[in-house]
């Protein structure tokens, strides 16, 4: 009795485990604007906010970086009329001594003579311009320089001592080599400078002050990277003549100088170039949206409405003096907890929308500023949702280059940004 | 005795119990029908019911479907009933095709004997399906350029009914049977429109999301008749009513708004069977529910009206097994109902749906009678009547009942 109790038992368990393997719960789903009930199909609408109704200035500042906390290094000639810049660097050390191997065995040789050589110069194309064949110049620094406190106008700026330039943006000695570059968008990423032997033996010396790079010809602007190198063919004195080996010297110390400071606008807005340039706003969110389904309207405040997309909208305006961005720059908007302290106003968080890519994680949206653009988007929807939502609809941010003096031109934009928001309007469901 | 054979199979049934409770909802997705009005209807059945074309009462022997109160009467032994249905459908409206499938709990019931004439019983069976979804793509235009969004809806949930009550052999011939009916579920509609990507990647629209849910209460009860005038012939009826269906509005208040109020309609359920020849039996039923009475309240989704069906069906089993009962027996049946819920509006002169299906099937008893399987295969059509949707399904029907003896 017990064993057939159990046989029906086991033969239960199978019967009802067996099909629960299959156990789908897929919901019958029709396409048609029919099957939703009277009035529910959900409407989107698009408002453009002008700034009076929902932004307020709160101040410009910058300095908060300068070419020494910059991720490259930069020549320019007469750039926008006004901007010029030279790249210093100091060489590391030549080698004293160079080993190769000659009929197997290993060698080292204390003298060496120089063949030839390069200066291999970096060059950021995107971030570059020239209105027409640029002259690369190299040349020896024509007077000590101190790399940490050197300006456009001072060899030497420190608290003990104040060395003007005998010539403003760098002294220079004798010229090490030069290359024409007709044409610096069409540049491959690296410029190689010819060097001499002269030029070569002058920079192994242990008194040579440095490399001062400088552009000639056209006006321009070409941002370099920020790893200038020495390349040189060498022989060794004890090796057989049609020896030769490849020695590269780094440099130790760089960094650039630039006239005129980055100017300064009363009127717009601005972020980002060398100087990390920050504006400080407050944005106010309790706002109200037009509902005009059914041939009446009514205004609706956010917190009514599924706010789909909120983006800032800044018109970019004209920088002058050849510090307008050029290419892309990085820019980030911010929360800012204590505005009143102006520019030392501390940082919050990030506040562009994130979106997940996959592949490539959490992406924030809207930090990458085209200078070419007509407008600048900074989608800002997950932070209006957040304060329509709140008793406080207002929140002070900051607009910033992140990382700082990430690159030199600054973006300036109109005071008047304006506010796109894209919203949904949907029928309360209700039963029927 | 019996209470402690039956205490010794409580861990497999209330596993089994545990299982189909946890994967019933009320009702899972079987049409699109149930996008109208109320819901689509659904019958708590067993397997042979199933079978016999949806007759579930007035069969010989006890019955465990959800219909009659008194079909309890006679259990032998502490009874456990699961019944387990697949179902694959497809659904034609205009020139779409949607092909789908589900598989849910439909049933669940125990019943207890007691007291040499009584047995008490609890169950849980389906009674409207609420599970149906819509989609829409479209376009906005935002920023002077056109951007694709796709709309949906989609209802998830249904009205049970917990089913509790008695029943009482007043002689070998009549029994009769009384329940309480507590109606509960719940449904939940999720509005959203989806946006496509910005091609220029510059900004992210987020989806449009609006959710309600509102559950269900309410409180009828059941009277039901087994009669056998000769042996050969079983009649049956049974009549269930209540007051109202509440259903309220869950969450947030300001948003939620109010609820509603349907009145619960008097479902009639009458049939019969007889022995036409030895080893083969005949059963016919009816079904009424009086959905007209809701019509003033859903008339703006179509309308209601009183709802009917017919079933029939003929089992064929080895005559000398009968006095234990059908050891393999075999069925068909067919069936015809008039849905209650009008597919569109009337303006739209959208007609009432109508629902055919022919079934067949079979069962076993299993170990010693302890077990009883029951199959049933159902191939239906709805729709018709003007409706502008028309389906087809394949529906199966598993139903287990294991006895505690």
């Amino acid at each position: 009795m017990r064993r057939r109790f159990n046989r029906g038992r086991t033969l239960a368990l199978a019967f009802v485990a067996l099909p629960l393997a299959g156990c789908t719960d897929e919901i019958p789903t029709a396409t048609g604007g029919d099957l939703f009930p009277g009035g529910t199909r959900p409407a989107t609408f698009e408002v453009t906010v002008p700034a009076e109704e929902f932004f307020r200035p709160l101040g410009d500042f910058t300095g908060y970086s300068g070419a020494r906390e910059a991720g490259f290094l930069l020549v320019a000639n007469r750039f926008g009329g006004a901007l010029e810049a030279n790249t210093l660097a100091q060489l590391a050390p030549f080698p004293t001594t160079v080993s190769y191997t000659q009929g197997g065995t290993s060698r080292t040789d204390s003298v060496y003579t120089f063949l030839r050589g390069s200066v291999l110069v970096p060059v950021d194309t995107s971030a570059s311009e020239a209105g027409g064949a640029v002259r690369l110049q190299v040349w020896e620094v024509g007077q000590a320089w101190d790399p940490g406190s050197a300006t456009w106008t001072l060899a030497v700026d420190t608290a003990g001592a104040r060395v003007p330039w005998r010539t403003a943006g760098g002294t220079r000695g004798v010229l090490l080599g030069q290359i024409d570059i007709p044409a610096v968008r069409a540049l491959r990423d690296t410029v190689r400078v010819p060097l001499d032997t002269v030029a070569l033996r002058r920079m192994a010396r242990p008194d040579f002050r440095g490399l001062l790079v400088t552009a000639a010809g056209a006006p321009s602007r070409v941002q370099l990277g920020r790893s200038l190198l020495v390349s040189a063919d060498v022989r060794p004195a004890s090796a057989s003549p049609d020896t030769t080996l490849s020695i590269r010297v780094a440099a130790a110390n760089q960094t650039f100088l630039f006239t005129p400071e980055p100017p300064t606008s009363p009127g717009a807005l601005e972020a980002g170039g060398i100087a990390s340039a920050r504006t400080l706003f407050r944005v106010n969110l309790g706002l109200r949206v037009p509902d005009c389904r059914g041939g009446t309207c009514v205004q609706r405040p956010l917190r009514e409405v599924t706010l789909n997309e909120v983006s800032l909208l800044f018109r970019p305006v004209a920088v002058p003096q050849g510090f307008r961005p050029l290419g892309t720059t990085q820019l980030q908007l911010r929360r800012v907890a204590e505005p009143e302290l102006g520019r030392r106003a501390p940082l919050g968080q990030v506040v562009n929308d994130v979106v997940f890519v996959p592949g490539a994680g959490n992406v924030l949206l809207g930090t990458t500023f085209n200078a070419a653009d007509s407008v600048y988007v900074v989608p800002v929807t997950q932070l209006a949702t957040q304060l329509a939502a709140s008793d406080t609809t207002t929140a002070a941010l900051t607009l910033l280059g992140e990382p700082p003096a990430g690159s030199f031109g600054v973006a300036w934009f109109a005071p008047n940004p304006r506010l796109r928001i894209v919203y949904t309007l949907s029928e309360r469901l209700s039963l029927p | 005795m019996r209470m402690t054979r039956f205490l010794r199979a409580l861990p497999p049934l209330a596993a089994l119990a545990a299982v189909a409770a946890g994967s019933a909802a009320p009702a899972h997705a079987q049409s699109l029908f149930a996008s109208r009005g109320l819901g689509y209807p659904s019958q708590p059945l067993e397997g042979r019911a199933r079978a016999l074309g949806g007759v579930a009462l007035g069969l010989p022997g006890y019955n465990l479907s959800l219909v009659n109160p008194a079909g309890a009467a006679g259990v032998p032994a502490p009874a456990l009933l699961v019944a387990f249905q697949p179902d694959f459908f497809t659904s034609r409206l205009g020139e779409q095709e949607n092909r789908s499938s589900t598989a849910r709990f439909p049933l669940i019931h125990a019943a207890f004997p007691f007291a040499e004439r009584w047995s008490a019983s609890v169950g849980y069976g389906a009674l409207l399906d609420q599970n149906w979804g819509a989609r829409q793509a479209d376009s906005v235009r935002l920023s002077g350029r056109s951007l694709g969004v796709t709309d949906s809806l989609a209802s998830q949930g249904g009205v049970g009914r917990f089913r509790a009550g008695a029943a009482y052999r007043a002689g070998e011939r009549l029994s009769v049977g009384a329940a309480l009916d507590l109606y509960t579920g719940s449904t939940r509609y999720s509005l959203s429109r989806f946006f496509e990507a910005d091609p220029t990647g510059q900004t992210s629209s987020v989806p449009a999301v609006q959710s309600r849910e509102w559950t269900y209460s309410g409180v009828g009860g059941a009277l039901g008749v087994h009669w056998i005038p000769v042996p050969a012939l079983h009649l049956a009826a049974a009549v269930s009513a209540g007051g109202s269906l509440d259903a309220e509005p869950q969450g947030d208040s300001t948003v939620a708004g109010t609820g509603r109020s349907y009145s619960i309609p008097v479902m009639l359920h009458a049939g019969a069977s007889g022995r036409v020849a030895p080893g083969a039996m005949v059963a016919l039923s009816g079904e009424w529910s009086g959905w007209s009475a809701l019509d003033p309240e859903l008339v703006a989704s179509g309308g209601a009206r009183d709802a009917w069906s017919l079933s029939g069906g003929v089992e064929w089993d080895t005559p000398d097994r009968e006095e234990a009962g059908p050891a393999f027996p075999l069925r068909v049946g067919a069936r015809y109902a008039a849905l209650p819920f009008r597919w569109g509006s009337t303006a739209g002169g959208n007609e009432f749906p109508t629902e055919r299906a022919l079934t067949a099937g079979g069962g076993a008893r299993l170990a010693g009678g302890a077990a009883l399987a029951d199959l049933a295969v159902e191939r239906g059509w709805r729709g018709g009547g003007g409706a502008v949707l028309d389906e087809s399904y394949w529906r199966l029907t598993l139903s287990l009942t294991l006895l505690g003896r």
